[in-house]
């Protein structure tokens, strides 16, 4: 069975840990207690394959930053959070992207872009197309959940295990048979 | 050949002109295009037909082509490298331009700096502009279009070419073919004839010859013929592939004939369309090249015109105006007189810097200066202002203006923009100060008197709009008119913010550094006369600093300095940027979600940071968004060198944080199980915890304390609006916790230790602002001196057990129970008064506290007994003891006294009964204790019912760990637990009382005892059970010692007399030390604590044996026998006498009464208590100073 690390990463307030909750536990947490660092497993089947995610909840609190180089290292797969219903939190998105990159010094690191609390669409400041454009400009899956009335929470992570699949694949096949085989 | 080149070149000539008819019609107009156009069309179609009718035609066009490519790509290569060549001329005079402007910039007062600096900056400009063009025409303008075209000609072209070859050499091939076919038919027909004039000869022949030969004859002349017929038949045969071969070629002739056409065709559209894009690209290139020229006489225009604004000598009395002002009041003096009468040069420049200075005004400006010269206090200059403002064209000026009072126009003419009626107050005052400031520019000060005067005068707003047009004929210089007229209206059309229209702008002068955007400002700059902060005029938008009336200082750094050279420009150590944060957010965002913790906009944050410092103080927040405010402040603490709390308390405080982690962890355990008494140790643990919490906080230099005070303040304020901004305080902990406690950062460890710590440090910052109040001896520290605190103490323990009113006991209990803690570890016992009563306050009783704070000592005390009330008369008087106590060993020091240790017993008691309150679902009664100071001993009797409840369990806890604890426990003291027990859980609240007097009299030798005993329990065990429970058993036993005191405490519990308690107490010391003695180790201690709360009494006693080395420790230790004892004393109240005994451990709250009610009684009896105290200190001293150690 294949184990993910997943990392969840956003700003402050965006909803990190109750998506995360959500999906592990199936409930919503009402608290709103900032965190340091959850960390969460939990098995799920994905396109009928067992898979084991290890689930990194982080601290969106900019006080935690530093410790962002430290997720992103032992991270394969990234959750990138925002609320739709701040767009502040959506800005600081890009610059956690640049951060993946630059620690993984590799481009197709597997992201899913996710605009979190959908279910408050009248104070949306987010628009669903700011977020597909700026998927479709990094190259990566777009949604929009709710951890509140569990939209897309499950097809979040499996997607996520998706995607580590498919970056894995080329991941192997690339150097390994057209560079190597070749040579 | 020469007809057909002829032809071909004239096609060429044609198109190049067609060519260059495009272009112009472009340029020239319609009307022309179109006949163009309907030329080119014809002759398009001409050109076909010439080059068709030419054999070389295709020939020619390709090689036109092909000239095409090679003449676009000479053009390209030119305007390559004419780029290249401008941009490196570009960059080049941007270079120097930016090298002079370095020199030249801050060279301030020379003639038409501005001029060369807006040259420069000009310069630097054009540079870009040619970069871009050059960009722009290399990219997708010019050149990357052409060479595209050219190569996709080139393709083209080359196709068509081997086409056409291909076709040609078929034709050829066809031809020779037909040759060949033709060469052949003739040979056959040759043949032909000869073997038909062959067969003619023979045929004569054998006429002739007949006879013999005939047959032969006949023979030859039959093969002849048969040769003759195949030769004919060879002959047609080659005929008809002849024909064959002539019909082949016509028809390929026609093909090629229409084949040609196609590729005359394919390659005039070919010709065409680069033509096409040649022409666009040509277009670009002159449009682009047009572009990057066009400004550069604007520019040079607009700097000769300002060149020639120039007044000589303008700048050097600029700059004379600038000198220091340390002569100024004489120079002013001196100006002012003069002012009126001056001309020339020096007049203009004060107009001008008047003019300008009212950038606001607009026109008008120009007007006022010359009045202002004529006549200083003259109304029309006034009235030139308004009229000014009016033009400003802000309604809130207009409104100002509108209004009655002349003075309300002046101020507004003074504040430019300002709002109505603040910015009145403000002009006004920024006038006056100015006047009086030594430090105001003589330029300021000229400005600012003419308009005193003119406030005066005021006449309607129509006068002065009337004035206008006059005004600027009356100024006669020419040099301000202009200027007036050039500068329109510099800022009035601008949108401003809230805090731009604080100042009073006029158009810059001299290039300085925008405050808003920190880049330099040359042109369209504002600045304000007052404060002389200068900005672009786009900056006022968003222009975040208000303006302070006098020069703003110079830009300071902020972020990032070490907190003490922050600190020390401020008396109270705290930074204004602290302050001036937590006020905004407390004024209007304290309700806002997540305050603190989302994030704020990267982009705003950074400008209000630059903001903070460029404007210090003045910054204006009123329009910013919460988040961006607190994520400043978040900004600027985080990036303190050193935390707030300083490095070296680092791993103290978070030892702290994971003792007070694993009580709460305990705590969590067992809130599931009813059984309270290891509550109750628990919460003296976590009492302890924050006294030594308040004693590390006591090692911070003075302006952290009071930045940590104030910023924990907020804090605490914050998490009370929890449920509208969900801030907690574990919340604001986790948030705070690595901003203002860290580690000294090594770089090896960093990550690791830092991620472990982090829950660690979020601890400490959430138990700051829980126990804010505690931690920092909010409100009550100016009351008290220490000794008057003991005093007051004493009183106060007297008053607890006196009066003691129903009310929210748990509350009260819990907070009793952290002010006694806290108490011991200050050093003040008014201050932990001031505690508890603010606590108490708080949570429950408002008036108690308000009635205790009217008493001076007798507040704090009052306060404690409040809370003690609330939970039990038992807590009162253990908080008073505690008070006590704390201000002994505080006093004392190192002498451990028998009274401190009772103390010690007895504060635990309540201690634990405000656990095991918490702790306990009924906390149905709220007590609450009114303490007169001096009043309490009658008042002592008073409370006990109502309390008993909440105190029985205690009680029954104390014991019962002490029974199981503490195998040293007497078998008395086990025996009567049980009963005790049962007892207390009905009755135990009554009995808190009684640890009012052990407090009293003991409670330096009960801290130290308890100390003693606490510091071993922590030792040995960490853990909070361990360490409850031991601490609890001694407590219990010493309580059980009070409880003998006390058990005449448990009498007043019971609603004793002051009389009967006095009674009991001695009867109850003596089981107590009784009891303490068949106890054993721990009997000890108990048997001090009983000879102490009788002792209690005096509070002098509790200040003259000062000597607690274990303060901390003791304290917390006796705040835990408090409640133990108060406990027990309920128990004793019910047992009777043997409740005396037992109880004792058991009613701590009653001995806490008994303490309140024997100090009341102790008025008359303190010196004998205290002598017995100092016997109990000796032994337990030792024991003490043992702790201390280990604690510390």
């Amino acid at each position: 069975m294949r184990e993910y690390k997943v990392v969840v990463l956003g700003s402050g307030g965006v909803g990190k840990s109750a998506l995360t909750v959500q999906f592990v536990t199936g409930t919503f947490i009402e608290k709103y207690d900032p965190t340091i660092e959850d960390f969460y497993r939990k098995e799920i089947e994905v396109d009928a394959s067992p898979s084991v995610l290890e689930i990194l909840d982080t601290a969106g609190t900019e006080q935690f930053a530093s410790m962002r180089d430290l997720y992103i290292k032992n991270g394969q797969g990234f959750i990138l959070v925002y609320s739709l219903v701040n767009q502040q939190s959506f800005q600081d998105i890009r610059p956690m992207r640049d951060q993946i990159i630059r620690v993984k010094r590799y481009e197709k690191v597997p992201v899913i872009l996710v605009g979190n609390k959908v279910d408050l669409e009248s104070e949306r400041e987010v628009s669903s197309n700011e977020g597909r454009a700026l998927a479709e400009e990094w190259g990566c899956p777009f949604m929009e959940t709710s951890a509140k009335s569990k939209t897309m929470v499950d097809e979040l992570f499996a997607e996520i295990v998706r995607q580590m699949n498919y970056a894995a694949q080329p991941d192997k096949d690339d150097p390994c048979c057209s560079a190597c085989n070749i040579q | 050949m020469g007809d057909v080149d002829n032809g071909s070149s004239l096609g060429l000539p044609v198109s190049r002109r067609s060519q260059s008819f495009e272009n112009l019609s472009v340029e020239s107009g319609g009307s022309l295009h179109e006949r163009d156009d309907i030329q080119g069309h014809l002759r398009a179609e001409e050109v076909d037909n010439m080059l068709l009718r030419n054999d070389s035609g295709i020939e020619s066009a390709l090689s036109y082509a092909k000239a095409w490519s090679k003449y676009t790509k000479d053009v390209v290569a030119w305007v390559e490298k004419k780029l290249s060549l401008e941009v490196e001329c570009a960059k080049n005079l941007a270079k120097m331009a930016e090298t002079a402007k370095a020199v030249v910039g801050p060279q301030d007062y020379m003639p038409f700096q501005s001029i060369f600096l807006n040259a420069f900056q000009n310069d630097i400009e054009n540079n870009q502009l040619w970069q871009q063009t050059a960009a722009a025409l290399q990219s997708n303008k010019f050149v990357q279009p052409l060479l595209g075209r050219k190569n996709e000609l080139d393709r083209q072209r080359k196709d068509i070419k081997e086409l056409w070859q291909r076709e040609q050499k078929k034709m050829q091939e066809l031809e020779a073919a037909l040759r060949k076919a033709k060469s052949l038919y003739t040979q056959r027909q040759d043949e032909y004839e000869k073997a038909k004039s062959c067969t003619a000869r023979a045929e004569e022949e054998h006429l002739s010859s007949s006879g013999s030969f005939v047959k032969d004859f006949s023979k030859q002349l039959e093969k002849k013929r048969r040769l003759e017929e195949e030769a004919l038949q060879k002959a047609e045969e080659a005929n008809e592939h002849y024909k064959a071969s002539i019909a082949e070629i016509e028809e390929k002739r026609n093909d090629m004939e229409s084949f040609k056409s196609d590729v005359v065709m394919q390659l005039r559209e070919l010709i065409f369309q680069c033509d096409l894009t040649l022409k666009a690209a040509t277009v670009n290139l002159f449009q682009l090249q047009h572009a990057q020229v066009v400004s550069l006489p604007v520019n040079c225009q607009s700097l000769c015109e300002s060149a020639k604004l120039y007044d000589p000598g303008q700048q050097y009395s600029e700059f004379v105006k600038s000198l220091p002002k340390e002569g100024v009041p004489i120079e002013s003096g001196s100006f002012e007189t003069h002012s009126s009468q001056v001309d020339g040069v020096f007049n203009k420049q004060s107009t001008n810097s008047v003019h300008t200075s009212h950038g606001n005004l607009s026109q008008c400006s120009g007007d006022f200066p010359s009045q202002m010269l004529d006549d200083v206090g003259s109304p029309i200059y006034h009235r030139s202002q308004r009229i000014g403002e009016k033009r400003s064209s802000s309604s809130t000026d207009i409104q100002a203006m509108r209004g009655p009072p002349p003075f309300r126009s002046w101020s507004v003419g003074n504040q430019s923009g300002g709002m109505c009626s603040d910015s009145e107050s403000a002009g006004g005052s920024s006038e006056s100060r100015s006047m009086d400031s030594p430090s105001a520019s003589p330029g300021d000060f000229k400005r600012r008197l003419p308009r005193t005067p003119s406030t005066g005068t005021m006449s309607s707003a129509d006068d002065l709009d009337e004035r206008e047009p006059p005004s600027p004929s009356d100024c006669g210089l020419n040099d301000l008119t202009s200027e007036t007229a050039n500068s329109p209206g510099p800022f009035r059309n601008t949108s401003m913010s809230k805090a731009a229209q604080t100042h009073k702008l006029r158009k810059l002068r001299a290039p300085s550094k925008c405050r808003e955007c920190d880049s330099l400002v040359v042109f369209h700059g504002a600045e304000c006369e007052e404060c002389s902060l200068a900005c672009h005029k786009k900056c006022l938008e968003t222009l975040a600093i208000q303006c302070g009336h006098k020069k703003l200082h110079g830009r300071l750094h902020l972020f990032g300095v070490e907190f003490a050279q922050a600190a020390k420009n401020v008396p109270d150590g705290i930074p204004f940027i602290i302050k001036k944060c937590t006020s905004e957010i407390e004024s209007r965002a304290l309700n806002v979600k997540g305050i603190y913790r989302v994030n704020g906009a990267k982009s705003r944050v950074e400008k209000l940071c630059q903001a903070f410092e460029n404007g210090k103080d003045l910054v204006e927040l009123s329009e910013l968004y919460a988040h961006d405010i607190s994520n400043v402040l978040k900004l600027y603490l985080r990036q303190l060198p050193e935390p707030l709390i300083l490095f070296r308390l680092y791993n103290e405080f978070i030892g702290l944080a994971k003792e007070s982690q694993s009580v709460n962890e305990e705590l969590d355990a067992k809130q599931v199980s009813p059984k309270s008494k290891k509550r109750q140790s628990i919460c003296i643990e976590l009492n302890r915890i924050i006294i030594k919490i308040k004693d590390l906080l006591k090692q911070l230099p003075v302006p952290n304390y009071n930045t940590l005070q104030y910023l924990i303040g907020h804090l605490h304020r914050v998490t009370e609006q929890s449920d509208e901004n969900k801030m907690s305080a574990s919340n604001l902990g986790i948030i705070f916790g690595p901003t203002l406690i860290r580690p000294r950062q090594t770089d090896a460890t960093v990550s690791l230790s830092s991620l472990v710590d982090y829950p660690y440090q979020a601890r400490i910052v959430e138990l700051l602002i829980t126990y804010y109040e505690k931690i920092f001896d909010v409100s009550l520290q100016p009351l008290l001196s220490t000794s008057q605190s003991e005093e007051a103490a004493i009183t106060v323990r007297v008053a607890l057990s006196g009066e003691r009113e129903p009310q929210q006991q748990r509350k009260s209990f819990v907070a009793v129970k952290e002010g006694i803690l806290i108490a011991p570890s200050e050093n003040r016992a008014s201050e932990t008064a001031v505690l508890f009563l603010e606590s108490h306050n708080s949570k429950n009783t408002k008036e108690q506290v308000d009635t205790s704070a009217t008493e001076r000592a007798s507040l704090p005390f009052g306060g404690k007994q409040e809370g003690s009330g609330k939970s039990s008369a038992l807590t009162e008087s253990t908080a008073a003891s505690v008070l006590d106590i704390i201000s002994a060993p505080k006093e004392t020091g190192d002498a451990v006294s028998p009274a401190s240790e009772k103390d010690n017993d007895s504060f635990v008691s309540p201690g634990e009964d405000g656990c095991k309150i918490n702790l306990l679902p009924a906390k149905p009664n709220r007590q609450i204790n009114k303490v007169p100071l001096r009043v309490p001993r009658t008042k002592l009797a008073i409370r006990p019912v109502s309390l008993p409840v909440d105190r029985i369990l205690p009680p029954c806890v104390l014991n019962e760990r002490n029974t199981k604890n503490a195998g040293a426990v007497s078998p008395e003291n086990l025996g009567k637990s049980p009963t005790i027990e049962e007892v207390s859980e009905v009755k135990a609240l009554s009995a808190v009382s009684t640890c009012c007097r052990l407090s009293c009299c003991d409670t330096q030798m009960l801290r130290k005892t308890w100390d003693k005993q606490y510091k071993q329990y922590d030792i040995t065990a960490r853990t909070a059970m361990i360490v409850t429970n031991v601490p609890q058993e001694n407590r219990t036993l010493e309580s059980g010692t009070a409880g003998a005191l006390s058990s005449s405490c448990s009498m007043g519990n019971n609603s004793a007399n002051a009389s009967l308690h006095v009674k009991p107490y001695p009867l109850s010391v003596r089981s107590g030390r009784t009891a303490a003695e068949g106890s054993g180790p721990d009997a000890k201690p108990v048997a001090t604590f009983r000879v102490s709360r009788t002792l209690q009494p005096p509070p002098g006693t509790f200040y003259k044996p000062p000597s607690n080395k274990s303060k901390q420790n003791e304290e917390s230790s006796t705040t835990k026998a408090c409640a133990s004892t108060s406990a027990s004393l309920e128990l004793h109240q019910d047992n009777t006498v043997k409740l005396a005994r037992s109880s004792v451990p058991l009613s701590g709250d009653p001995g806490q009464n008994t303490d309140e009610q024997k100090t009341s009684s102790e008025d008359a009896h303190p010196t004998d208590l205290k002598p017995t105290y100092q016997r109990l200190r000796p032994k337990r001293i030792q024991e003490l100073e043992h702790r201390e150690a280990h604690f510390v």
